[in-house]
């Protein structure tokens, strides 16, 4: 079975392939798959299993240097065996997608040999969309009172963001600047949706799509939120589109944290005897474990 | 799918790729995500039942504002009762919805105008929240006032328009801002009434049709008081007069897509305008009952989708 990770630059892709490759490899995480063979070279899965170990930030994964990874994997409690090949597809690779419209017969190829779909989410990443109309309340109550003064007093550039700035989404007060219109600028839930549609029109057309939602640095996220609760909260538009086509695009929401907490807490990190303790999987039921081989089980069982 | 996309694929001047490496580099078009036409909106209607949305009105009336705040909605959450289950045109709308945020850097929310004469579809598909029904596609227009002056000008250039015939609902939007002023209250009211005048007598609009005029900007109708309300009420009434009998429904609506004056809601009056707009069709009865005491000059095709499907509606002639 193929499946195909997918999600935007900076998602948690590789953190999580990490992770992963950790857990099915030590067979520390009772329940968990574990490997049985590796098909191809290991060198990329050492590597990067190393820097996850240290609590080192992984390398960005470069259009360039994509890796394939490929294994035997078995579920110790069935005893099934499964063949899971994984492209590690950069975030770029989508991004693209969205902004030029347009793939690969390589990409294609890919996707129509996948049976699925890990789409990776990261909370800090997520650009929504603001109308004005909701942010005048803010903007009148802090021209009325001292705020005006506060923001009379900034000058015009570096302290505020600009329209021009890179990442920068909004401009408060002052003279302002219509810029034209970018795909790149688009809110993060629509390009996913659009990317979803790019696969259900072409490679998974007439067959179910079975899409993973993996919320990475489920750290992050505060209180007794479920994951399923967090994607409809966040990105609306996205969990509409999944809950209306659940026919053809069953889904799953799961919460991981492949690193456990931010990295500047590594050395509370490197506490754990066991690695895989530091992993946290929130279930879609809202329940927690360490067996980052969860969603793939979910996959594999549709 | 695309036309485009199909378009490529099935173009005999394209030369088939004879290697594996010639084929992994191949670039594969995607779908634009920009408006359709109504040869592209050909992707949807053969694909699925589609309902057609027109939405007619003068120049900045607020068609656009209509759209963008449809769409708007659903990028904060289920929105009428209904999910957003896709849409051919994503581009399309947030192109549409772009002034209005504050990523474009925008001081005040802006619609930008719609300008030129060629016909640009939006495309939506929205499910009921219960999932008890599958998915209802629609497509909207987006023309410029400058069409609408055309076909309210010259009964050729209304029959001309051919979509017009197709469309499952006629939306007349009169401008609140026009009919809030007594200046121009006037030319508001007999211009939205001559355009639908025109589409009656080209015989593009009539007894099949279903007819929704929506006083938009409402916000801007009621700040103006009494004589902003007694003005709409004769406008209700004179329409209803003249029009109502060559109709085979006419309703009126207030909307205030995007109040500029407090105490109405973003979306104002929108919500059950497009719940109607996905349960209602002049092309379609209400579900039969099965089995259903069959008219003796039902035809044996008719009499088969019956049986064949008996949860289907019933494809007829409304009036």
């Amino acid at each position: 079975m193929q499946l195909l990770i997918t999600g935007l630059p900076e998602t948690g892709k590789t953190t999580f392939l990490a992770a992963l490759w950790h857990v099915i490899e030590s067979e520390e995480v009772p329940g968990s798959l574990i490997v049985s063979e590796v098909h191809g070279i290991r060198d990329y899965l050492n590597k990067i299993r190393e820097d996850w170990l240290n609590c080192e930030a992984l390398e960005r994964t470069k259009i360039a240097v994509q890796k394939n990874v490929s294994f035997r994997l078995r579920d110790v409690q069935t005893g099934k065996v499964l063949e899971l090949s994984m492209p590690d597809l950069s975030g770029e690779t989508f991004r693209l997608q969205w902004e030029s419209r347009q793939w690969t017969g390589e990409f294609e190829k890919l996707a129509s040999e996948s049976s699925g779909v890990l789409l990776f989410m990261h909370p800090r990443t997520i650009v929504e969309p603001v109308r004005i109309d909701s942010v005048e309340p803010l903007v009148a109550v802090l021209e009325e009172g001292n705020g005006s003064e506060t923001l009379n007093s900034l000058p015009n550039s570096a302290s505020r963001p600009q329209p021009g700035d890179p990442g920068s989404q909004h401009s408060f007060g002052g003279e302002t600047t219509t810029k034209p219109w970018s795909a790149a600028d688009t809110a993060t839930q629509v390009k996913v949706v659009e990317i979803l549609q790019f696969l259900r029109a072409r490679p998974f057309i007439d067959r179910l799509l079975p899409v993973v939602v993996v919320v990475s640095a489920w750290d992050l996220i505060s209180g007794d939120k479920k994951p399923g609760g967090w994607l409809r909260e966040r990105l609306p538009l996205l969990h509409q589109f999944l809950e209306a086509n659940t026919g053809t695009v069953p889904f799953v929401v799961f919460g991981i944290s492949a690193q456990g907490a931010e990295l500047s807490e590594a050395k509370e990190l490197q506490q754990h005897i066991k690695a895989s303790d530091r992993i946290i999987v929130t279930m879609p039921d809202g329940s927690t474990n360490h067996d980052i081989t969860a969603p793939l089980k979910w996959l594999l069982e549709r | 799918m695309n036309e485009e996309l199909v378009k490529k694929d099935a173009d005999p001047a394209a030369p088939e790729p004879t290697t594996g490496a010639e084929e992994a580099g191949a670039i594969i078009d995607l779908p634009s995500g920009g408006d359709l036409t109504p040869e592209t909106a050909g992707c949807v209607t053969r694909a699925f039942l589609t309902r057609l949305v027109l939405l007619a009105g003068e120049a900045e009336s607020g068609k656009t504002t209509l759209l963008a705040t449809i769409y708007e909605k659903f990028n904060e959450g289920p929105f009428a009762n209904l999910l957003f289950a896709g849409s051919e045109t994503l581009i399309g709308w947030e192109k549409r919805c772009y002034l209005a945020r504050v990523v474009s850097g925008a001081e005040k929310a802006d619609t930008e105008r719609t300008l030129g004469l060629q016909q640009r579809l939006l495309h939506l598909s929205l499910r009921d929240e219960g999932l008890e029904n599958s998915s209802q596609h629609l497509l909207f227009t987006d023309f410029s006032g400058e069409v609408f002056k055309l076909i309210r000008d010259s009964t050729a250039e209304c029959q001309r328009l051919g979509i017009l015939k197709r469309t499952d609902h006629f939306v007349l939007l009169l401008d609140g801002s026009k009919v809030a002023d007594t200046r121009s209250r006037h030319e508001a009211l007999n211009n939205g009434m001559a355009l639908l005048r025109s589409c009656i007598d080209a015989g593009m609009v009539g007894l099949r049709s279903f007819v929704d005029v929506v006083f938009s900007k409402y916000d801007l109708v009621a700040a103006a008081g009494q004589p902003g309300l007694d003005f709409q009420a004769y406008a209700v009434t004179t329409i209803t007069r003249r029009f109502s009998q060559r109709l085979g429904r006419l309703r009126f609506h207030n909307v205030a897509a995007r109040p500029e004056a407090h105490g109405m809601e973003f979306a104002y009056g929108v919500a059950e305008l497009l719940r109607s707009w996905v349960n209602d069709s002049p092309y379609f009865v209400s579900q039969l009952a099965f089995p259903a005491q069959l008219d003796p000059s039902t035809s044996q095709f008719q009499s088969y989708l019956r049986v064949r499907f008996p949860d289907f509606c019933q494809i007829g002639v409304w009036i």
